[in-house]
């Protein structure tokens, strides 16, 4: 799996949405998206990409694209 | 008639604004510093907007207007509703429907059928017109729901006696100080919430507001620049600090660290309990109910080790009984029963319906809390079990009997049934529905992330031969 499709599965699995628009997601611009959808979507990206993120980043996590410049901190390249 | 005296010309205040002065009260997202006195003007100006004794409905935001709003219509003797912002529109007419109240409160980007009468710090009053307002009892000074996220009907009604004795106590338990700063890291239409604005601007100390979360930006951003030294939360609330690594980071102006809203994780309690210790901070674990208007116990720091588990002692002015099947009062200790309360903080009953809130005081001050526990000889009680039809979903409190109803509505035709534990609502579905769909609705109804929902399709519900359902015996189907 290239890491663009496992970053892509931590958000339809965590989330619970299809693959389809998940570019466009944002913090709380989906029902499945809130405070509980955050935390197991971190913790699904720790898992995939073995890092431990900071707090200011785990925070500053408010979009799919976002996620992707957050990650490069920790030499993820997606 | 009482010492309440709500009807005569000298009625009593909760909050004493004046009191305090210039100092801050009250710091908003921008950092804008609301002093008391400031408070006390904005409070003001809402309870000009209404009569006293009227029944108003508030959907609740954490901001500064709104708090200002929720205490200018307190002192007035107004009694306020609480309900959260997000509350389902259907949810919200049925409510207004029932009981009928005579304005209503919203932050300004939610609109609500009515007059608006005043905008101020994004709150809008409105007067709806009813033109047949319940009778309220002259005790009666606040009503919370028992379960938000169904927009339940059943409401506990609570009095001013409540409101204070309840926040003396809290008080005292934590120490709170004019130097103690909270942050509002929970909804104020619940009563732990409500409980930690309450004894901030009772004993002239001072809150962060902000309506964002701890998984929010904004929330750390005012936590760091106002210099918040106190911080709340539900079991939920600690397991977002731990995906946080809160316990990996330093916060030098922290000073009070409290718990409430359902039973902590013990590997959360131990980890959180011995970073307070390292770090100085006073760690507090409390246990409370809605009923009892928000505490019932609290741990003293000094124990939150060695005692792990445990709920704590009575709070100043209460006292605990655990009781056996018939009601009598086991006195040996350590020997588990039905717990029962007793205090001025127990609320004056339920109210299901509008004629409900002419009543007066049906509890008496004995509350039972519905819960199994013991108590031992030092007095310090540890919770066994909880029997209650209720749960705590990531902080939530939903009745699970309102949630099988809620479905059993949408879904005509079907019988659905939950049980559950923490953040987990298991339903049991008989009859023509999609569990896939149920769950869904579920979800979107309540606001309550998917998660929290398992959801089963069953031959027949379990029932006793006559005909109760067994709720015990749904756990198997998950």
């Amino acid at each position: 799996m290239t890491n663009r499709e496992k970053y892509i599965k931590c958000f339809t699995d965590a989330l619970e949405v299809p693959a389809e628009g998940v570019e466009k997601l944002e913090y709380q611009g989906v029902e499945s998206w809130d405070s509980v959808g955050h935390m197991s979507l971190i913790a699904a990206l720790e898992d995939s990409f073995d890092i431990q993120m900071d707090t200011d980043d785990i925070v500053d996590l408010s979009s799919f694209a976002k996620g992707i410049e957050i990650l490069k901190k920790y030499g993820v390249e997606i | 008639m009482t010492g309440d005296c709500l009807n005569s010309g000298t009625h009593r205040v909760l909050f004493d604004f004046k009191a305090h002065g210039e100092d801050p009260a009250l710091v908003a997202e921008d950092l804008r510093v609301f002093s008391y006195r400031e408070l006390s003007e904005l409070s003001s100006a809402f309870a000009e907007m209404v009569k006293p004794r009227a029944l108003v409905f508030m959907l609740c935001r954490n901001t500064p207007g709104m708090i200002a709003c929720y205490a200018g219509l307190l002192n007035k003797g107004a009694v306020p509703l609480l309900l959260g912002s997000r509350i389902a529109k259907e949810a919200l007419l049925a409510l207004i429907k029932i009981y009928r109240p005579s304005y209503i409160v919203s932050p300004s980007e939610i609109s609500v059928d009515g007059r608006p009468l005043l905008e101020c710090e994004g709150v809008r009053v409105y007067e709806t017109g009813e033109g047949n307002p319940p009778v309220l009892h002259e005790n009666l000074a606040l009503l919370l729901s028992t379960s938000g996220s169904t927009g339940s009907p059943k409401l506990v009604r609570i009095s001013l006696k409540n409101l204070e004795s309840n926040a003396s106590s809290i008080i005292k338990s934590l120490a709170i100080t004019k130097d103690n700063r909270a942050i509002t890291a929970l909804p104020m239409n619940y009563s732990y919430g409500l409980s930690v604005i309450n004894t901030r601007l009772i004993s002239g100390a001072s809150l962060a507001v902000t309506s964002s979360g701890l998984m929010q930006k904004p929330f750390w951003e005012l936590f760091d620049r106002a210099g918040v030294n106190s911080l709340s939360g539900v079991p939920y609330s600690y397991e977002m600090l731990k995906c946080l690594g809160f316990t990996r980071k330093e916060y030098p102006n922290l000073e009070v660290m409290d718990q409430a809203g359902g039973h902590l994780d013990e590997v959360l309690q131990k980890e959180f309990s011995e970073y307070c210790a390292s770090h100085g901070i006073r760690f507090y674990l409390m246990y409370g109910q809605t009923e009892a208007t928000a505490r019932m116990a609290c741990l003293p720091f000094k124990y939150a080790q060695s005692k792990p588990g445990c709920a704590g002692l009575a709070i100043d002015g209460g006292k605990f009984s655990i009781r056996d099947e018939n009601g009598a009062v086991i006195s040996s200790p350590s020997a588990e029963g039905r717990l029962f309360y007793e205090g001025p903080n127990v609320a004056m009953g339920y109210a299901t319906d509008a004629c409900d809130l002419k009543k007066g005081d049906e509890w008496r001050g004995v509350l039972d809390t519905g819960d199994r526990a013991l108590m031992d000889e030092d007095g310090f009680i540890f919770i066994k079990g909880r029997e209650s039809r209720f749960l705590k979903v990531y902080g939530n409190r939903l009745s699970l009997d309102d949630c099988a109803l809620m479905a059993e509505r949408y879904f005509k035709g079907i019988k659905a049934a939950c049980a559950g534990r923490d953040d987990l609502v298991m339903v049991c579905i008989e009859g023509e529905a999609d569990p896939v769909l149920v769950r869904e609705y579920l979800s979107e109804a309540t606001h309550l992330n998917k998660r929290a929902f398992k959801v089963a399709k069953v031959a027949a519900l379990p029932r006793s031969s006559s005909g109760k359902i067994l709720y015990r015996e749904l756990e198997k189907y998950f």
